[in-house]
């Protein structure tokens, strides 16, 4: 091949990589992008989007879907050159924490005050995502952490289900006679509660009259005594009464399991878990979910939802809102179920549905509708994962695992999140 | 007219010395102008708090004050030239060896050749889930061997903070280690049959032709793994962030990680920034080492 | 001129070392075969039954014509560029005498050493300057330019092109040949396991590349196969895993492929051949 060959290669490849690109689509229809991370039901939202046109012939819904771990980054990337992200950004708790601190997105009390009467969804799931009087992102769908049980080793150990008398005494007491060494190999196979350092673990902080954070959420609450309470009784479960083992408490173990996640082995009697039931695919044992037992200082469990917002620089805020309205007012409830992967909808409408209520898989799912309405507690707050994942967690670790006493632990914690927090 | 025949006009002074400016053109305006301008615009912001969403705000020293009074910075320090100690030597070490052993006519030979690249085209995501099996204290694979085999009862592994870290090394080199036998391959297919026919000619037994021929033919090329493996171990990311995301108790939070946590997480890109400079100086630090000592073991036709 | 004795002791040993590097690959496949309800078993064991049409959800869940099209695209596009960039750039350092060469070849090689994360949003804006966004030409563009894999090809391939013999060359330079045929038709000829090396290691940075397209490009029918199977991992990792598996397997297909036909240029060159044991 002589040189002038390859120069026209080059330029003809370079033709069909810029060629073809463009494909604007002009039909005077305002066209919306929903950017989300639940890729794996993008035929569930396609349908959804489908009979959204049907209502709203002048809006055309496009889904653009990235995956979890990536979507946020392409959100910042965006914002940080000034790019359209997309005109409904789904957004987890801490990373909207962020953003609402930040002013990026579009305030949308207005159209709520305008378009949804307070009985038509759960008005305390907006609270976290207030400033002052704007509401800059709205949640569609939230979850709490209740009391997973499995039904088949409580019957076998003939014991009664757990129900809203419990106190974490009872707890450990049920946990301690569903804790069973069968092979008689001097180690459990069968435990009664599973440690699990996400959400579940600040409400039994919180319950035990302990925290994470003060009330007002500015500094850490890792000196009160109470905390160091909390703190003892949960390192108590594995060390002392050894009802949990250790490794599931773990991060690197949660995750290191993979597709492996824990209560679905069917090992485990109870654990306290994000209540996106759908998820919960395993059909080896029957299980149900229950109210969290309550403690000294009442019964509380993190709230958390998925919140949809409108950049600021999005050019189609009115048309992204219609949308959202009609998820929340109109959408058909046969879509409540599996849309938000068993979230609570934020909407009476869908969440009281027969759809919701009786999806799959079959648990009590007013249980969850209960602990938000009446004994859920939003920690939200920027910062949030740095204070976590640097302050408090690796401390917990060392915890659990024995090689920090929880007094020296609970102080290294207490000094790093007033560190984050403060800065 | 000043040309001589059977010099192409090409060839004259000037063209002469302008031309491997033409060969590096592509690559100077991409990778000096563009990336060098980019890398000094990160610079910048090193010097500056920004969130990625509001301007930056120019802070002077304030984040490398910040990061060398932070007892975390020294911790993720630690970590990251633990890791770079132990998986650098292991992955050049059996790269090499497992290029020697395929590289050989026999049949099926291509077969082994495609088994050993997978590791490094399988994806990520099914890697850490299968070796966090593998790793599980109570149930993989790895302590059932310990336990049946030798009667040891193996470690934590990822859920230890001592040994997480080299678990995660051991996982590196078994998914790198196709990577670099590809490039070792290369480099020994391209040693000339003469030399080691003319060797065989004097007799020179297999050991002999691997140290005299084989080994001083490849310098160039294994000169070219440690210095990228090294550049690599540096920014070991990918892992942590599907294994064990640093814990536990930061055990395997190493500096890329640290870097991209403070970006995107914690909205401290100026932080971030600084951190990045401390890990390229590192990098370039030992790099340079590295060419310096090439005199004494690399040998260039 | 193998020792006879030699060659199962080998077999075993390549086979050996075969197992522990295709197990997880194996894992994989049952895996993408499975049920979600087979793999709560523990500890592990093979599904009661096979699930092939798996493999039809995974499809039927995104575009996966158009993706794979444009991973293709991308993929094909961007390693021929880090290829002819690199391999110009390589035998320049390699052969070529100038002013600033140690200089620039140290600004390349640095540009390896500073993570992504840093350089992310400098380029982005250099995409948005060049009104680029949302085009493939993004993704392409840039590797024509040494970008990605570049620097990492201009080391690898001056390595090369500095163990070729200079007789050659020289050979060729008194027949009267310029600079370019020599590099076109010796050198290139020559350093062939190297460049089907770097084609092969390139193709598979761009096509596994993540997130370069997910924040580069916006429109669905523009992304590629990495970025469509990542998605459906959804907001658990864990809420498919036989379908997320079964997307794994689908998109190391074509690197294998790749792979396997690249070995082509493993074998030595004309005349030259011979059994070294």
């Amino acid at each position: 091949m002589n040189f002038n060959k390859f120069l026209f290669l080059f330029l003809a490849l370079l033709a069909i990589a810029c060629g073809g690109d463009s494909q604007q689509s002009v039909d005077g229809k305002t066209t919306i992008r929903v950017a989300h991370f639940w890729g794996d039901q993008q035929e569930l939202w396609k349908e959804v989007i489908a009979e959204f046109e049907k209502a709203n012939p002048n809006i055309k819904v496009e889904q653009q879907v990235v995956s979890f771990t990536v979507h946020k980054d392409k959100v910042l990337a965006a914002a940080a050159a000034d790019v359209d992200a997309g005109d409904l950004i789904l957004l987890e708790d801490w990373f909207a924490q962020e953003l609402l601190d930040r002013e990026y997105l579009t305030d949308l009390q207005p159209f709520v005050d305008r378009d949804l009467k307070p009985d038509q969804i759960f008005p305390i799931s907006l609270e976290s995502f207030r400033r002052g009087t704007s509401l800059r992102a709205f949640p569609v769908a939230m979850g709490s952490y209740p009391l997973f049980f499995n039904k088949d080793l409580f019957d076998a150990a003939g014991l009664r289900y757990p129900d809203s008398t419990w106190t974490y005494d009872t707890l450990l007491a049920a946990a301690q006679k569903l804790t069973v060494d069968k092979n008689g190999d001097g180690k459990p196979d069968q435990w009664g509660f599973l440690l699990d350092n996400s959400g579940g673990f600040d409400g039994v902080l919180y319950s035990l009259g302990g925290g994470v954070l003060t009330q007002d959420l500015k500094r850490s609450a890792f000196n009160q005594p109470r905390t160091l309470q909390a703190l003892q009784f949960w390192v108590d479960l594995v060390q002392k009464y050894k009802v949990s083992p250790s490794y599931a408490s773990i991060r690197g173990g949660a995750s290191s399991g993979g597709s492996l996640r824990p209560f679905e082995t069917g090992r485990f009697a109870m654990a306290m878990l994000g209540s996106m039931l759908t998820t919960y695919k395993n059909n080896q044992f029957r299980w149900d979910i229950a109210l969290p037992p309550s403690g000294p200082a009442g019964r509380k469990a993190l709230r958390f939802a998925a919140a949809f917002g409108i950049p600021k620089n999005s050019k189609n805020v009115d048309a992204a809102w219609t949308f959202l309205r009609w998820i929340i007012r109109d959408m058909p409830a046969k879509y409540s179920d599996r849309l938000f992967y068993g979230l609570v909808p934020n909407s009476r409408r869908l969440a009281l549905s027969p759809e919701y209520l009786n999806g799959q898989p079959t648990v009590n799912r007013r249980v969850v509708i209960d602990l938000i309405e009446k004994y859920s507690i939003s920690t939200w707050r920027a910062r949030w994962l740095e204070f976590r994942d640097n302050g408090f967690m690796p401390e917990l670790d060392l915890m659990v695992n024995g090689e920090k006493t929880v007094q020296q632990a609970a102080a290294d914690a207490d000094r790093k999140i007033n560190e984050v927090l403060s800065r | 007219m000043n040309s001589k025949p059977n010099i192409p006009p090409y060839e004259r002074s000037g063209f002469r010395r302008a031309q491997p400016y033409l060969y590096l053109l592509p690559v100077l305006i991409g990778v000096v102008v563009v990336t060098g301008g980019a890398i000094v615009a990160a610079f910048l912001l090193g010097f500056t708090d920004w969130d990625l969403v509001r301007p930056p705000v120019w802070v002077g020293f304030a984040n490398f004050q910040a990061m060398f009074r932070s007892e975390q910075f020294y911790q993720v320090l630690g970590n990251t030239f633990y890791f770079v100690g132990i998986t650098a030597p292991l992955m050049v070490v059996c790269s090499l060896g497992l290029a020697l052993l395929v590289n050989r006519k026999l049949r099926g030979i291509t077969f082994f050749r495609t088994i050993y690249f997978f590791p490094v085209v399988t994806s990520m995501i099914a890697v850490a889930v299968v070796w966090g099996w593998l790793y599980n204290p109570e149930f993989g694979f790895i302590n059932y061997l310990l336990r049946e085999w030798f009667g040891i009862q193996g470690p934590g592994w990822l859920l230890s903070t001592s040994w997480a870290l080299p678990a995660i090394s051991l996982m590196t080199v078994w998914k790198g280690v196709g990577y670099n036998m590809l490039i070792f391959l290369a480099g020994l297919q391209s040693i000339p049959d003469q030399l080691h026919e003319s060797a065989l000619i004097d007799g020179a037994g297999g050991a002999r032709r691997l140290f005299s021929i084989t080994l001083p033919m490849l310098s160039p090329t294994t000169f070219f793994v440690v210095v990228i493996t090294l550049i690599g171990s540096f920014q070991l990311f990918e892992q942590t962030y599907t294994l064990t995301q640093g814990g536990p108790a930061n055990s395997t939070l190493t500096l890329s990680y640290h870097i991209y946590q403070n970006a995107f997480q914690y909205f401290r890109m100026g932080y971030a920034t600084a951190m990045a400079y401390v890990l390229f100086a590192i990098t370039l630090v030992v790099t340079i080492v590295q060419f310096r000592m090439q005199k004494r073991w690399v040998y260039y036709q | 001129m193998t020792n006879r004795l030699q060659s199962p002791l080998l077999y075993l040993l390549l086979l050996g070392i075969g197992v522990a590097m295709i197990g997880p690959f194996l894992w994989m496949i049952i895996t993408s075969l499975s049920s979600p309800a087979d793999l709560y078993h523990y500890p592990p064991q093979l599904p009661a039954t096979w699930h092939p049409e798996n493999y039809a959800e995974v499809f039927s869940r995104f575009p996966f014509g158009t993706f794979t099209f444009n991973s293709l695209k991308i993929a094909v596009l961007a390693s021929l560029g880090t290829v002819a960039s690199a391999s110009l750039a390589g035998y320049a350092f390699a052969r070529m005498e100038f002013r600033g060469k140690n200089a620039l070849y140290w600004v390349i090689l640095a540009t390896m050493m500073i993570p992504f994360q840093v350089t992310m949003i400098p380029l982005f804006f250099v995409i948005k300057t060049l009104g680029l966004i949302d085009t493939h030409a993004a993704l392409i563009l840039p590797a024509w330019f040494g970008f990605g894999m570049g620097a990492f090809g201009v080391f690898l391939l001056r390595q090369f092109f500095a163990t070729v013999p200079k007789e050659l060359e020289e050979a060729a330079l008194l027949d009267g040949a310029g600079r370019f045929r020599i590099y076109w038709q010796v050198m290139l000829p020559l350093a062939r396991p190297a460049l089907a090396t770097l084609a092969v290691l390139a193709f598979m940075a761009n096509w596994n590349d993540l997130l370069g397209p997910v924040i580069y490009l916006s429109s669905t029918e523009k992304m590629t196969l990495t970025v469509g199977l990542a998605a459906l991992q959804g907001g658990e990792l864990t809420a498919r895993i036989d379908l997320v598996m079964a997307g794994a397997v689908v998109s190391i297909i074509p690197i294998v492929l790749l792979f396997v036909v690249a070995q082509k240029f493993f074998v030595k060159g004309i005349g030259v051949g011979g059994v070294k044991g």
